[in-house]
């Protein structure tokens, strides 16, 4: 059922996804060709702006959802392929998620022992097994003696880390959380985000985090980020010793680039050199340089008529 | 760890069910209503078709429904005879035993045998006649006849040995004996004997069936043969053991055996057996130990099959009727399974991300819809039971449990998906709504298409017929596709309109009504099929009553009538308070009036036209030599003729039953002319009065019956008969028939409006969230309370005016269909065709109720809406 333990293949891949929707006779293109690769064990979050397609990707990731066009595989399922009883399956064991609002998280009138043991009776785990399975996934998050308690009788944090404690109880390969720390203040959001890394850490879960809030990427190795239903630019950090003996933190920038050779430049870089419409590429020794062209009025028709 | 969290599957779903159960209780009581109404529909049409069977069998005279069978006696072995029993034992065991050898349920139904033996009668008289007249008497044998009779005179006759020198003892009835003039001790001159009067008696029950099997022996028959002496008819019970004396008479006596029909223990179930057992033995007959002949007759076939028309129209109504209601009550049950879904979804969602599978989650459902239909469902149809225990037949048992079962089978079978989720590419939704809008137009019209081909009533009645109750569903689903896809369009002109306007609140409503579209189908429905079939009902109910009163002018042709012999007070009761008008009437038979060669003979009606045309203006005041003739004379008489010889002119027709109990071809005339063509005056027989409005017409008619009677020669006081239209009404409208569909048609209008509130209450709750966000918005953006009551009454407006026009609209249609289409006559009875009448303000006023209440239930089921603070609305929005 899953290959995740082969070297290359990645944990997470998506190639060229595309997801469209349709109300009332509007097309809306979510996804515009998404290309993503999450190796086995990554910490990685994914920023984009608020409607960049980020949530979308998520629903398709975690079997919600089915991509219109492309090809996405996580823990070795093939998304585009499952049927119903496989993506059963593979919603009961291999993933697991969190959501920004407690309402997609936990059924409101089940205390929080029951909203695992509803998770744990959906994967038909023995009744006997179950108390201890629960302590066992409460404990590490420091919620155990929150088990009786309603979501209604929880912080926004406690919430959460119940949410992440019901993703985790069927104990899944891969963890998505959508936005978990939307609704915290900074103090729960880094609880959170602990408690995330600390999964990921401990139990070996590829956690993939989506985000509008750039401040998660400091606690993740790697952020991507989306724009417009594509991935444009990743941030690698990582941690070295610099002369002096300290570990310092050390960030780089990349932009992606598609299987097709299609990439995104950064606004910023388009905004400065005024690049608009038609750019000149140069192919150098070891770069690709990109130029803006300088407009020649007489020219500039002639051109518009030869497309 | 945790006491208080449940943990397994059971203790989980347990959790599941009992959170939030207030929707899932309501809805069960609504279950529970359904399956009592689906139960108690057919139930009270069994006790309603026995109630109209016993009432049309208790209303007929005595003994017109008995069972009775004529032959001759037949021949006897008379010797060595000396007890009663050895003389007429054998006849008498096999008649008694006829009941035990006939099919059930025919031998159910009748009670013991009655049986006499009448001898043919002959001429007798005294040697000194006291009276001039003709006695001509019968004797007669019944074994009990001591037991109906009481002695005025005399003692009981003493057996006759045969002897005829010794005087044979008779007994005579009081009436017998004071027309023919006999006393006691007179000896009467007979063929085989003289016959002693050894008593006179009275009948114990004058009026009981015995009486009418025998009339000769309770009172003289009169007769008056032109140009012989008056005959007067009669009968004398002898002594039984008396009649081995007369053997050769009692050979040729006439056998007269009755088996009273029990009435009250028969039910209309068993009508059609019945029937088809007493049509056989009326051509089979029984042969008797003498080798006799019986033959048999009942009227009893004709007054079923009265009664079954009757019962089959009114079913054919109340099926008509109640189908409606019951749709309702579905889509009211559909809106209330789709907020209890609606309230769980969230929950399923949650489950189904987690990796339920849909078998789960729909195992789950299917029980909560089994505990939500099953227990109520049981409940009702036990209460039911206990309380109507009638046995009724597979058909009416199954729609109950259809009813039960579709809640669980709506849980199963309802979207797992949220509302709110984003659609995929296709406009697959568009087209399964058309092919099921198609689908409901083609079984609609294939309905109608097979009701027309078999005729609405369908003859046995008694029992529901699924197809009649199906189409007014089927169409009034029609009205409301039609409504749905229609209802948009004045809706997008308001919202042209609005957007030229300042006002953002028609923009808002107009736009938000045109958006909710098929969603609000529920609601359209519930109220669409709750407002036709109470316009429906209403117009029936107000046709019914209207019926009844042309029913009853048919029989009287005034709002009171006399009948007596003579009647010469017309002024006195002109006089009495209350009366507007009198007319006399008197008609003659057998007249001839010419038409070129042809001379049919005719009756005619001679009454006092100026009067007529007081009590009843739609007949006018004839001059003098001018007449009125029925639509059958009309066409072959010209202008001018001859009545009885005397020239008349024809002034015009009349309806054929624009007067009373009159055959075929009559005439009305002037009775100033009954002197010119008849050469006498004619005394009235009938009076038609007409009372002013507003009087007590009943009282009224007491009074005129006491003024006639009291006129009347005191041997014609109980010829005195008067009928008025009030009291004809009265009796009418509580035969079990008219008063049961009566009040199915009033509890029909009333439930349906009920269910439609409860469609608006349930409609507005399932939509309280969206709502209560919307006005959230509104509020932020600056409206004040006063726009957002706007927005809120657009709403329900639209739906509400568009349910009123399409409901009322289809509802009168139907009515006046039905009306045309069912003879209603079958019910009302009467001859005069029932026409269609459509009580406007009764319609107009149940519109602005129903407006008002639908208005009240939508300000309720707002108020929390409004409650919640704008902050919250919208929080709740980004949920």
């Amino acid at each position: 059922m899953t290959n995740s333990g082969s070297t290359n293949a990645p944990h997470i891949e998506c190639i060229d996804l595309v997801r469209i929707f349709s109300a009332e006779g509007v097309e809306v293109q979510a996804l515009q060709g998404l290309t993503l690769r999450v190796e086995q064990g990554e910490l990685t979050a994914i920023v984009g702006a608020s409607g960049s397609g980020k949530s979308t990707l998520l629903s398709i990731l975690s079997g919600l959802d089915v991509p219109t066009a492309g090809t996405a595989r996580v823990a070795g399922h093939d998304l585009l392929a499952m049927r119903s009883r496989e993506r059963t399956a593979f919603r009961r064991h291999t993933v697991g998620f969190v959501w920004q609002q407690t309402a997609r998280n936990l059924v409101p009138y089940f205390t929080v022992a029951e909203n695992l043991a509803t998770a744990l009776a959906v994967a038909k785990r023995p009744v006997r097994e179950r108390r201890q399975r629960i302590a066992d996934v409460l404990e590490p998050l420091g919620i155990a003696e929150l088990a009786d308690r309603l979501p209604g009788e929880l912080s926004g944090g406690q919430q959460q880390r119940a949410a992440i404690a019901v993703a985790l109880v069927n104990e899944p390969e891969v963890l998505f959380a959508d936005e978990p720390t939307g609704e915290l203040d900074s103090l729960n959001s880094e609880l959170v985000l602990e408690a995330m890394r600390d999964v990921n850490e401990r139990l070996g879960v590829t956690v993939l985090i989506v985000t509008h809030d750039a401040g998660v990427s400091s606690h993740v190795r790697r952020t991507v980020q989306i724009r417009d239903g594509r991935t444009s630019t990743e941030v690698l950090r990582s941690t070295r010793t610099n002369e002096l003996g300290r570990s310092v933190q050390h960030a780089e920038e990349f932009a992606v680039l598609d299987r097709v050779g299609r990439l995104q430049l950064p606004q910023d870089y388009l905004t400065k050199l005024g690049l608009k419409d038609r750019v000149r590429l140069d192919l150098e020794e070891d770069r690709v340089e990109v130029r803006p062209t300088r407009p020649e009025p007489n020219t500039e028709t002639e051109m518009k008529e030869q497309p | 760890m945790s006491r208080r969290s449940a943990v397994s599957d059971a203790g989980l779903v347990g959790r599941h069910l009992r959170s939030r159960a207030s929707t899932s209780v309501a809805l069960a009581v609504l279950v529970g209503i359904a399956v009592a109404l689906a139960a108690l529909l057919p139930r009270g049409l069994v006790l309603l078709s026995d109630a109209e069977l016993q009432h049309a069998l208790t209303s007929l005279a005595p003994g017109f429904t008995d069972l009775s069978g004529v032959g001759e006696f037949g021949a006897l072995d008379t010797t060595g005879a000396s007890t009663t029993e050895q003389l007429f034992g054998p006849a008498d065991a096999v008649l008694t035993a006829v009941p035990s050898g006939l099919p059930s349920p025919l031998a159910d139904s009748l009670g013991p045998v009655s049986w006499v033996a009448m001898l043919p009668p002959d001429f007798v008289s005294l040697p000194t006649p006291r009276v001039r007249v003709q006695p001509i008497l019968g004797l007669a044998v019944d074994l009990h006849w001591q037991d109906r009779v009481t002695f005025i005179a005399g003692a009981a006759p003493r057996p006759w040995a045969g002897d005829p020198a010794v005087p044979l003892d008779i007994v005579l009835s009081q009436d017998y004996a004071e027309q023919a003039g006999f006393e006691v001790g007179d000896l009467i001159e007979f063929t085989d004997a003289p016959l002693l009067v050894s008593g006179i008696y009275s009948a114990d029950d004058p009026d009981g069936a015995y009486w009418t099997h025998a009339r000769e022996l309770r009172s003289a028959i009169v007769t008056r043969p032109p140009g012989s002496p008056t005959q007067v008819r009669g009968a004398a019970f002898i002594d039984p053991l008396s009649a081995a004396g007369l053997p050769v008479l009692l050979e040729r006596s006439e056998l007269r055996a009755w088996y009273p029909l029990e009435a009250d223990t028969m039910t209309f179930a068993e009508i059609p057996p019945l029937n088809e057992q007493l049509r056989g033995l009326g051509t089979l007959g029984l042969y008797l130990p003498s080798g006799e002949y019986l033959v048999f007759e009942t009227e009893l076939p004709r007054a079923l099959d009265g009664v079954t028309t009757t019962v089959s129209t009114v079913t054919a109504v109340l099926a008509l009727v109640g189908s409606a209601p019951l749709g309702a009550l579905l889509a009211v049950m559909a809106l209330g399974t789709r907020t209890v879904l609606d309230r769980r979804r969230a929950t399923l969602d949650l489950a189904a991300s987690r990796g339920a599978s849909e078998r789960q989650l729909r195992t789950t459902m299917l029980g909560e819809g089994l505990l939500i239909g099953i227990p109520s469902a049981v409940a009702a149809l036990v209460a039911v039971t206990l309380l109507l225990p009638v046995p009724v037949g597979p058909v009416t048992v199954a729609l109950p449990i259809l009813l039960a079962l579709l809640v669980p089978a709506l849980f199963v079978g309802g979207s797992l998906r949220s509302a709110g989720s984003r659609n995929d590419l296709g406009a697959r939704g568009a087209r399964r709504r058309w092919i099921l809008e198609l689908a409901v137009v083609a079984l609609a019209a294939l309905a109608v298409f097979l009701l027309v081909r078999r005729g609405l009533v369908a003859t046995e009645g008694g029992s529901v017929d699924p197809l009649l109750a199906a189409t007014p569903l089927l169409l009034s689903l029609v009205v409301c596709v039609v409504v749905l896809r229609l209802y948009p369009l004045p809706l997008l002109a308001l919202q042209r309109a609005a957007r030229a306007g300042t006002s953002p609140v028609g923009l808002v409503g107009a736009t938000a009504s045109i958006r909710a579209g098929s969603a609000a189908f529920g609601t359209v429905l519930a109220m669409v099929v709750g407002v036709s079939t109470a316009a429906f009902s209403l117009v029936l109910a107000a046709t019914l009553s209207a019926g009844l009163g042309t029913a009853a002018m048919s029989e009287t042709g005034a709002d009171i009538r006399v009948d007596a012999v003579a009647l010469d007070n017309a002024d006195a009761i002109e006089a009495i308070a209350g009366v507007h008008a009198v007319a006399g009437l008197s008609t003659v038979g057998g007249v001839p009036i010419a038409f070129g060669q042809d001379t049919p003979r005719v009756t005619v009606v001679f009454a006092d036209t100026a009067a007529l045309h007081e009590v009843r203006p739609d007949i006018p005041a004839l001059a003098e030599g001018s007449i009125l003739v029925s639509p059958d004379l009309a066409d072959r008489a010209g202008t001018a003729t001859r009545l009885n010889g005397h020239p008349v002119t024809v002034a015009g027709s009349l309806p054929g039953r624009a007067l009373p109990d009159l055959a075929r071809s009559w005439v009305l005339v002037d009775d100033a002319e009954a002197v010119a063509i008849f050469g006498s005056e004619r005394a009235f027989e009938s009076l038609l009065i007409a009372t002013e409005p507003g009087t007590d017409v009943a009282a009224t008619a007491e009074t005129i019956g006491d003024l006639v009677t009291e006129a009347q020669l005191t041997s014609n006081r109980d010829r005195v008969e008067v009928t008025d239209i009030a009291t004809l009404r009265q009796d009418a409208a509580a035969r079990p028939s008219i008063a049961g569909l009566t009040i199915a048609l009033v509890a029909a209008a009333g439930i349906s409006l009920l269910l439609c509130v409860i469609s608006v209450a349930l409609g507005a709750l399932g939509s309280a969230g969206s709502r209560a966000r919307t006005l959230g918005v509104l509020r932020l953006l600056g409206m004040s309370p006063t726009q957002l009551r706007g927005v809120l009454a657009w709403e329900l407006a639209p739906v509400t005016v568009t349910a009123l026009v399409s409901g009322i609209g289809f509802g009168v249609a139907l009515a006046v269909a039905i009306v045309a289409l069912v003879d209603l006559r079958a019910i009302v009875g009467g001859s005069a065709v029932i026409p269609v009448s459509i009580p406007w303000m009764l319609l107009t006023g149940a519109a602005v109720f129903f407006a008002a209440v639908v208005a009240a239930t939508g300000a309720l089921s707002s108020a929390a809406a409004r409650r919640l603070t704008a902050a919250a609305a919208v929080r709740m929005g980004a949920e």
